[in-house]
């Protein structure tokens, strides 16, 4: 392979790829760790236009981190001390009959408590814990995408589930 | 394995068989269980990429483009010095027919490609000489300035210039050489310097520099200078040579008054932004500035 000389993000389409390979990352990032209220599409939106500008000096293989960087310190502007809030998508009520309606509202209050138990994880526990098991990350490519060491990841995500567990079965 | 382990791994999904059914188990495998499968109730939003992105590229017109009126800038400026190329090559080609010039304005860059494939970037106010026809035999050419090469692998490779002759087989490396100054810096490969009579030898990432009669050796971790993605870097280099390459990069003056030239400088300023730079040779030292057109004075304050 030959060696690029110059490797510019300011390309077009290279842009583009760019922008279609990270916008659902970055968004999943922000919502996890900041919740709905915010507007993580916004910030993630942002971000790239802040990538756009500087595309003369960030190369490709360093889009990513900026933009992580970037949209975080946008949401960090923003949060001073907004409660994080994520919404369960509504239940999908099951139309064959065997469930019970106890089973329905047992369902409902422990999604609730879930819930509850998410918002107060702290935000680096709650992006790895979501990232890993809503978005089936690996734990390698969490470390990665959030430049920690796999040890980290690993223990924030266990923290997670030992704290969720604690709190939604009330131990 | 104790049940932190087994936990990490089966949230990683590294389980074998054995160790789940060891881990299916631990009493507190039903409330893990029940975590794992209502995670997805709290799925994020899916983004409509295509809507998404068109709303973005609308969002950059709106943010007027600088960016992107830079890179037409950029783009202009490649034109000319493209034409200026072209055209240089055409009278050179048609009437000296075998000498070749190629100079660059300040605040000018230029690409050139040498007849056999390898490639020059020139920086700034800076001037190349080769022999096109001769080429094949002889790849020797004369450098006045500082030029970034890419040289295909083939004979030995002469770079001459006043102060010494870098020769190379096939490599990339940056030469620097202006006024008492000669810079050598070699990404790729192996780099002979010739100063006088004695023969440095450079491997990749190691950088050399000749300042009147000093000697110094030193590495890099770069794979290209800095200055061909717009970026005037100095090492441990007098602040008089700082001045002059930044006059040479933004076509201006400057008028240094009360403050030793000869400080040591190490550090960096962009190539586009002139207030930035300017901003980043200043601070260091905490001098001020101010700037009157294309004149610049740079100064001490009491």
């Amino acid at each position: 392979m030959e060696k690029k000389l110059y490797d510019s993000i300011c390309d077009e389409n290279l842009f583009s790829s760019i922008y279609n390979k990270y916008i659902q990352d970055l968004n999943d990032f922000l919502y996890y760790k900041y919740g709905s209220l915010l507007g993580p599409e916004d910030k993630a939106q942002e971000a790239f236009i802040q990538l756009w500008k500087n595309c003369a000096k960030v190369s490709s293989d360093k889009a990513k981190s900026f933009l992580l960087t970037v949209a975080n310190n946008l949401m960090l502007n923003e949060v001073k001390h907004q409660k994080v809030v994520l919404r369960h998508q509504a239940i999908k009520t099951n139309d064959s009959d065997h469930e019970s309606p106890e089973f329905i509202l047992e369902q409902k209050q422990y999604l609730e408590k879930y819930q509850k138990a998410l918002e107060n994880l702290s935000e680096v526990q709650r992006v790895a814990f979501l990232l890993n098991r809503v978005e089936g990350k690996k734990h390698s490519e969490i470390a990665e995408m959030l430049g920690i060491t796999l040890r980290a990841a690993r223990k924030r995500i266990y923290t997670a589930v030992e704290n969720l567990r604690k709190e939604i079965d009330g131990i | 394995m104790d049940r932190e382990d087994l936990l990490i791994k089966w949230l990683d999904g590294e389980l074998n068989d054995a160790e789940i059914t060891l881990f299916k188990q631990l009493p507190e495998y039903e409330s893990y269980k029940k975590l794992y499968d209502n995670a997805a109730y709290f799925k994020s939003p899916i983004i409509n990429k295509e809507k998404q992105y068109s709303n973005f590229k609308s969002l950059i017109e709106i943010e007027n483009k600088p960016a992107s009126k830079q890179n037409t800038s950029f783009k202009f400026l490649m034109r000319i010095a493209a034409v200026l190329v072209i055209g240089l090559g055409l009278y050179f080609t048609v009437l000296k027919e075998d000498l070749i010039k190629v100079n660059t304005l300040v605040a000018q860059q230029t690409n050139v490609n040498l007849p056999d494939n390898s490639e020059i970037i020139i920086n700034a106010d800076s001037k190349i000489k080769y022999n096109e026809k001769d080429w094949a035999n002889k790849r020797k050419l004369n450098l006045d300035g500082e030029a970034f090469f890419k040289v295909a692998k083939g004979e030995k490779f002469d770079v001459k210039t006043d102060l010494g002759t870098v020769t190379v087989l096939g490599t990339q490396f940056n030469v620097k050489q202006r006024g008492k100054l000669l810079e050598v810096q070699c990404f790729e490969g192996l780099v002979s310097v010739q100063i006088g009579k004695s023969t440095i030898e450079l491997p990749a990432g190691h950088t050399l520099r000749l300042l009147g009669n000093e000697l110094i050796e030193g590495k890099t971790n770069l794979t290209k200078p800095s200055w061909v993605d717009g970026r005037s870097t100095f090492e441990i280099i007098p602040y008089y040579e700082v001045i002059a390459e930044f006059e040479r990069q933004f076509d201006v003056k400057i008028v240094l008054s009360n403050f030793d030239k000869k400080k040591i400088f190490t550090g960096s300023f962009v190539n586009d932004d002139k207030e930035l730079a300017l901003k980043s040779i200043t601070q260091p030292f905490k001098l001020s500035y101010d700037i009157n057109e294309d004149q610049i004075r740079i100064f001490k304050n009491e």
